[in-house]
């Protein structure tokens, strides 16, 4: 795939072109606005409003990375629908917990599963860490998608996010430590090679 | 205690770096042998490397469906009309800038000294060598009522006046200044409606010649006086109890207000429609922002 030709086919006017970037980065959009949000119908809209956004601003693209240009778009749409639920929030279907159980048990968890045909402790460990990301602040939660997640070096997570590497060193460190805090509480959900040695005695 | 706190997060964030290859070589050569040498960051180090491999974990999930655009799509949004969201939000913040300029230059302005510009004194100065002329002795007498008398005499050069008061009052709240000039005597051919016992006021002759009429006043009137106020107002009447507000006063006397600038005003106005306009497009802003 030439990008760069796809490019200039796209701002001449050829939807099509534009297209085949799009089938080349939606599953990327998607994961990253699936693990920024949490939830799979608002990454469905953001990955969706990314690529038209994307489309129509297309002149403004001004060579670089394609990939961090259109993550970028990405991260700003997942800005732009936390900000919407913060002005509007949305409160969940709360289970009938009889036992008094809280949203953060696993049974919760699990039937936050993405995937509910799927093993249930993989299952289970999937959405204990979503849950864990969940809980980040914003900006913490953003890098260590794209470093974590999506595998980004530095130098591309801080384009992506519009800061500095140093920002991006100290807010991945802070969201690692903060994560780790957080699975603490279901450690007997992690596989053994994830588990400390002290948390299984 | 916080020096160390703040020593653990930069240590985190070295141990993050290093795990990802991302530390400058010489930094990663100083660490790679503090670890062989501090096991509890070696430690701490496997616990990062734990919990990226945990978040690493995560699979890496495939879109649902395609999002693929098509011209109806690209069409539709570009024919949606611009939210006005962004030009009210500029408008406000602009208006908001300028009011705070404004404010600061008024505030700046207001620290010169007011000069009075000749204009200002001159229908004073003039009247005064003119009355002095034809007239350069006291003008205004006040004939002082007997004891619980309701009324009292004023007389100016150009007319009179019956201001009802209570004398005792009067006296009591006279200023010192005029005490004094109340007991100088005058000759009896220059008072016009005096009678025995007579008030002269005599405190600022050249003051005085500018008092033209001196309408009567209703109840009320605690006390009369001529006072002079910052060197060019005649000040006639003053009720002390609303306040010391001015009863009376020379018709040549200087409005107090006129001696605003003249830019006092026109700022004013510009203040309260900037003040209008960032309130205004601000609430509009946020009102459309919470709708959308």
């Amino acid at each position: 795939m030439d990008e760069g030709a796809l490019i200039q086919e796209a701002l001449d006017g050829d939807l099509n072109a534009f297209n085949t970037l799009v089938l080349h980065y939606q599953d990327m959009a998607y994961n990253v606005a699936y693990r920024i949000l949490g939830e799979p119908g608002a990454a469905d809209d953001a990955a969706q409003e990314s690529f038209i956004s994307a489309y129509l601003k297309l002149h403004q693209y001004r060579g670089g990375s394609f990939k961090a240009w259109l993550l970028r778009i990405v991260t700003n749409s997942c800005y732009d629908e936390l900000r919407r639920r913060q002005r509007q929030p949305v409160v969940p279907l709360t289970p009938d917990l009889p036992d008094g159980e809280t949203l953060e048990d696993p049974y919760w968890i699990k039937d936050e599963a993405p995937t509910p045909e799927e093993h249930s402790e993989r299952a289970e460990l999937q959405a204990a860490i979503q849950n864990c990301i969940n809980k980040l602040d914003q900006k913490f939660r953003i890098i260590l998608v794209l470093v974590d997640v999506e595998g980004l070096d530095y130098d591309t997570a801080a384009e992506v996010a519009s800061t500095k590497v140093g920002t991006v060193k100290s807010r991945l460190a802070r969201a690692r430590a903060r994560v780790q805090d957080c699975l603490q509480e279901f450690w007997e959900l992690l596989p053994e090679i994830f588990r400390h040695k002290d948390e299984e005695t | 205690m916080r020096k160390t706190e703040r020593q653990r997060a930069r240590e985190l964030e070295i141990l993050s770096a290093y795990l990802d290859g991302a530390l400058h070589p010489s930094d990663h050569q100083d660490l790679a042998a503090r670890l062989q040498r501090e096991p509890e960051l070696q430690e701490r180090l496997e616990q990062l490397r734990r919990i990226k491999l945990t978040v690493g974990y995560l699979p890496h999930l495939r879109a649902p469906r395609h999002y693929t655009l098509t011209p109806e799509m690209v069409t539709l949004r570009k024919q949606k009309k611009p939210p006005m969201i962004r030009p009210l939000r500029l408008a406000s913040a602009l208006a908001a800038i300028l009011l705070v300029v404004l404010f600061g230059a008024e505030t700046l302005l207001s620290r010169v000294p007011l000069t009075r510009t000749p204009l200002d004194s001159a229908p004073m100065m003039k009247a005064v060598e003119i009355t002095d002329e034809v007239r350069p002795k006291p003008l205004i007498i006040w004939q002082q009522p007997a004891m619980g008398s309701a009324e009292a005499q004023f007389a100016g050069r150009g007319g009179n006046a019956a201001v009802t008061m209570d004398s005792a009052v009067m006296v009591e709240s006279m200023p010192d200044e005029m005490e004094i000039a109340v007991e100088q005597d005058m000759p009896a051919e220059e008072l016009t409606l005096a009678a025995a016992p007579e008030v002269i006021l005599d405190a600022a002759p050249e003051i005085m010649l500018e008092a033209e009429i001196i309408s009567s006043t209703g109840a009320g009137v605690d006390t009369l006086g001529i006072v002079e106020e910052a060197d060019m107002h005649l000040i006639l009447g003053i009720n002390l109890e609303q306040g010391g507000e001015i009863i009376q006063r020379s018709g040549d006397s200087i409005d107090l207000l006129a001696t605003q600038p003249a830019w006092r005003p026109i700022l004013r106005a510009l203040q309260i429609a900037l003040g209008i306009i960032a309130l205004g497009s601000g609430l509009a802003w946020w009102l459309l922002s919470r709708r959308l």
